[in-house]
């Protein structure tokens, strides 16, 4: 079978490539102006074990079109691999890429830059994985390429290393000189001038090294590293669709591409649409627009509207033909680019891009508005090369094919990554876990994770005291599956003056992260799978964490989905993160009312946490002003502050139910990190109330709790030492977390950092 | 008399907006949110008598603000964005932004 396939493949490859594409592979920038002889390597190189699948039974279905699968009817890639290989060509990355499938379903994708080591061999690290990377612990690649004129005899063979396993060895065949396939098809109205093409010198203004050449929107493309084929159904769009007015809506467009595409499905496919008409409803100010934000296939569809700005040269140009031409064709550029999923040059740090991404606000590339960088769109076009920038190319080629596929990913979600500046053999280790078997929340529970930093060298490690209490230097990515990544914004933003510890190897700090809700709203509430990860960036290089997978169930009651309408809300995820309030009202009386009808559930628990810690003291309140629209300060509208006394009784009776009735769930859902802080306020106040025996059999519970969810002994013994300090009538332990927030100072050397761990 | 176009561009997200133009509301919208493929969210215009025109953006969701004041000699688009901290920033141009 394997056979069979590979001698017709090979045979079909054998044949010459077009002229254009070979144009494309000669390896020099300048192939248009000074062709050479030298054969490139880059592309995309296979390896497949092929297995037939029985067809299925029933009745006669369409036949879903897939370029990808385009000769390979019954069979199915068993075991899978594909290299690309980007080190030569246009634009080189000097990178490689690769994706392993393994028994239909187990896939890691990696990426590595690379070195050349000598003729057609290079080196390198592999800085990026996604995955199932547990099972693919290598750390460096070596790949050796046969270049050749007939493609059919091109090869590439990669050794994987590193990661503590034996090496492995893959030869690929060549399989194109496009890492990926795609297949434009161009529609348009009677009223709009397409422009599709240009020549290159039409405009005086323009790079003096540009060469002259009639530049096509498939070159454009090509160049990007795409297998580009052009749609030959062609079709003139009526205006009726509109409604009457000429003026195109996105529901108008999404209805028109459903329609006239030919290769229209409901599926990822490499393939796009792009439609030429006159002018959006949103008016002149609207040159184009990836409309195709709509429904679970997004990205398939875009428009370029020709009677809008992009079409009025400026006064005075000299070329106004030339201009509006190229105006409309970089405008064509620019929104396919966004069915690749890229976003606009100044955006590349925000939505959800997995790995932290910097802005390219002067970027000479098609992604960016020649109006918006310095000096305007005259000085953008004099260095405008028809190209998009490395990282952009980076993301196009390299990216997991999902992220990048029209149709795959959600628009702007993974819409862009850089290169992590991860260490092959990172210098420190981030673990984020949630100290349970199996990592379920319940409806409404919060969810709090234990953060592990450790140091897994045999060099000692300086590290910011506060190194994970500085959420600035992070990351935190949630993902809702099915829904598109969110970048987690917590409430508060701590200003910590840099002290450094040594973190000895093997030695960890912890701390503790309430993720459920930000400034964002509430990041985890819904029922369903999600994915957390983090990356703690450090002065020289990125921590990437694990991906953390945990389920939300469903609700289980009535009462649940009824309390669930006012407890998603700003006022309790606050409450939640400051650990309690004296003002927050409604969202108190919410806390009161869930631990009064759900008192079996979790929410009860945190509720009673939030409600008693915040009575175990005395605040001082603001008092607002009335509302004004009048900016003052507090003093002169009339606020004031005044002190709100504890409640100990009250306080007392919350905290004794959360963290004493049943007190192995409570350590699991307020994570261990939590529970011994709150077990060590709350034995702090009772002491303080003169109830030290009280005090010392909170800690009793703490140690029995915590020992029996297999916490390192050192940690215990430190929690035995208070307990017997509080029996004994000595001076009362120093308290562990600040008494007012969930996530407070604690270094590796203080509190309970290295302390704690194990469980789950 | 000028036409003065108040945009909002970057960084809204599901956020409740209001605008004040010396002192009068002329723009109250929730759940404003910019479409990124475009980078715009949401748009006014108001007419204004020739002079500085005193120009508020509030987020009271999250509590901020920020003002600026508009010279007006002519007609005038002010672009606001949410910065990092969502403060809002504003950009002025004396012609009509392009989106794509």
């Amino acid at each position: 079978m394997f056979e069979q396939e590979t001698r017709s493949a090979q045979g079909a490859r054998a044949r010459a490539e077009p002229l254009d594409r070979l144009e494309e592979n000669l390896d020099s920038t300048m192939a248009a102006i000074e062709p050479q002889l030298r054969v490139t390597v880059s592309g995309l190189y296979r390896w497949v074990q092929l297995t037939r699948v029985p067809k299925p039974l029933g009745r006669p279905g369409p036949v879903e079109p897939d370029i990808q699968t385009e000769g390979q009817v019954g069979l199915f890639p068993f075991m899978g691999e594909e290299l690309s290989l980007d080190v030569d060509g246009r634009y080189p990355l000097m990178v490689a890429s690769g994706t392993i499938t393994r028994f239909l379903a187990a896939r890691v994708h990696w990426i590595a830059n690379l070195v050349a080591v000598a003729p057609n061999h290079w080196q390198g690290a592999i800085w990026y994985k996604e995955g199932d990377a547990a099972s693919f612990p290598y750390t460096n690649v070596d790949i050796q390429a046969v270049a050749s004129l007939f493609p059919g005899q091109r090869s590439a063979t990669v050794i994987f290393s590193g990661g503590g396993t034996p090496q492995r060895q893959r030869a690929l065949r060549f399989a194109a000189s496009g890492h990926h396939p795609v297949e434009f098809e161009f529609d348009a109205t009677a009223d709009a001038t397409p422009v599709t093409a240009i020549q290159t010198h039409a405009h005086p203004n323009r790079p003096a090294s540009l060469p002259n050449e009639l530049l096509t929107m498939q070159k454009v493309y090509t160049r990007a590293g795409f297998d580009v084929k052009t749609s030959p159904n062609v079709s003139v769009i009526p205006a009726a669709l509109t409604g009457g007015d000429g003026l195109w809506s996105d529901t108008e467009m999404h209805d028109a591409m459903q329609v006239y595409w030919s290769r229209f499905a409901n599926v990822s496919q490499w393939a796009l649409w792009t439609l030429f008409a006159r002018q959006h409803e949103m008016g002149n100010s609207l040159g184009g627009i990836m409309f195709d934000d709509i429904g679970p296939n997004q990205r398939q569809g875009t428009a370029i509207f020709t009677g809008s700005f992009i079409s009025q040269a400026p006064a005075g140009d000299v070329a106004p033909q030339a201009w509006v031409e190229r105006m409309i064709f970089w405008t064509a550029c620019h929104e396919m680019g966004h069915c690749f999923n890229l976003a606009h040059s100044w955006q590349k740090s925000l939505g959800t891009p997995w790995i932290a991404l910097a802005n390219e606000p002067e970027a000479r590339s098609a992604m960016n508005y020649p109006y918006r960088v310095a000096g305007g769109q005259t000085a953008f076009f004099a260095d405008f090369e028809y190209r998009f920038s490395d990282a952009e190319l980076l993301f196009m080629r390299h990216a997991p094919a999902t992220y990048v596929q029209p149709g795959n990913a959600d628009w702007f979600d993974h819409h862009g990554f850089e290169q992590a500046n991860a260490s092959p053999e990172p210098s420190l280790k981030l673990e984020l876990r949630v100290n349970r078997a199996r990592a379920e929340f319940e409806f409404l529970e919060s969810v709090v994770l234990d953060l592990k930093l450790s140091n897994p060298t045999e060099q000692p490690q300086l590290v910011d005291q506060q190194v994970l209490n500085m959420l600035d230097h992070m990351t935190v990515v949630i993902k809702q599956e099915g829904k598109p990544a969110r970048t987690f914004h917590p409430y508060e933003r701590r200003c910590w003056q840099s002290l450094n510890t040594v973190l000895q190897p093997a030695q960890a700090m912890y701390e503790s992260l309430f993720v459920s809700a930000g400034r964002n709203g509430w990041d985890i509430a819904a029922p369903g799978m999600y994915t957390i990860q983090i990356a703690l960036h450090q002065e020289h290089e990125d921590i990437i964490s694990n991906a953390l997978r945990l389920r939300v169930a469903p609700p289980r009651s009535y009462d649940e989905e009824y309390i669930a309408q006012d407890y998603f809300s700003d006022d309790v995820g606050r409450i939640l993160q400051f650990d309690g309030s004296r003002f927050l009202q409604g969202g108190l009386d919410t806390l009161r009312e869930a631990c009064a009808r759900l008192p079996e559930r979790r929410v009860a628990v945190h509720s009673q946490i939030a409600l008693g810690s915040a009575q175990l003291r005395d605040f001082r309140v603001l008092t607002p002003p009335a509302p004004s629209t009048t900016l003052r300060s507090a003093q002169e509208a009339g606020a004031a502050i005044h002190l709100a006394h504890a409640d100990f009784t009250d306080a007392k009776q919350l905290m004794m139910t959360a963290l004493t009735v049943a007190p192995a769930v409570a350590a699991e859902t307020l994570a261990h990190i939590d529970y011994h802080t709150y077990c060590d306020r709350f034995s702090a106040a009772l002491a303080h109330h003169d109830m030290r025996a009280e005090a010392a059999e909170v800690q009793a519970t703490l140690y029995k709790t915590l020992a029996g969810r297999k916490v390192a002994d050192h940690a215990l013994q430190d929690i035995k030492a208070n307990e017997a300090r509080y029996r004994t009538d000595e001076a009362a332990p120093a308290k562990g977390k600040s008494a007012t927030a969930r996530h407070a100072p604690r270094g590796v050397n203080g509190g309970k950092a290295g302390t704690v761990d194990g469980g789950g | 008399m000028h036409q003065l176009g108040i945009e909002l561009q970057e960084g809204f997200d599901d956020d409740t907006v209001i605008v004040l133009v010396n002192g009068a509301e002329v723009f109250h919208e929730e759940h404003v949110k910019t479409r990124m493929q475009i980078g715009r969210a949401a748009s006014t215009s108001v007419t204004l008598a020739e002079g500085v025109a005193q120009l508020e953006v509030r987020l009271p969701r999250t509590g901020s603000s920020a003002s600026f004041k508009v010279p007006l000699k002519g007609p005038a688009w002010l672009g606001v964005r949410l910065d990092a901290a969502r403060v809002p920033q504003f950009q002025l141009s004396l012609t009509p932004f392009g989106y794509a």
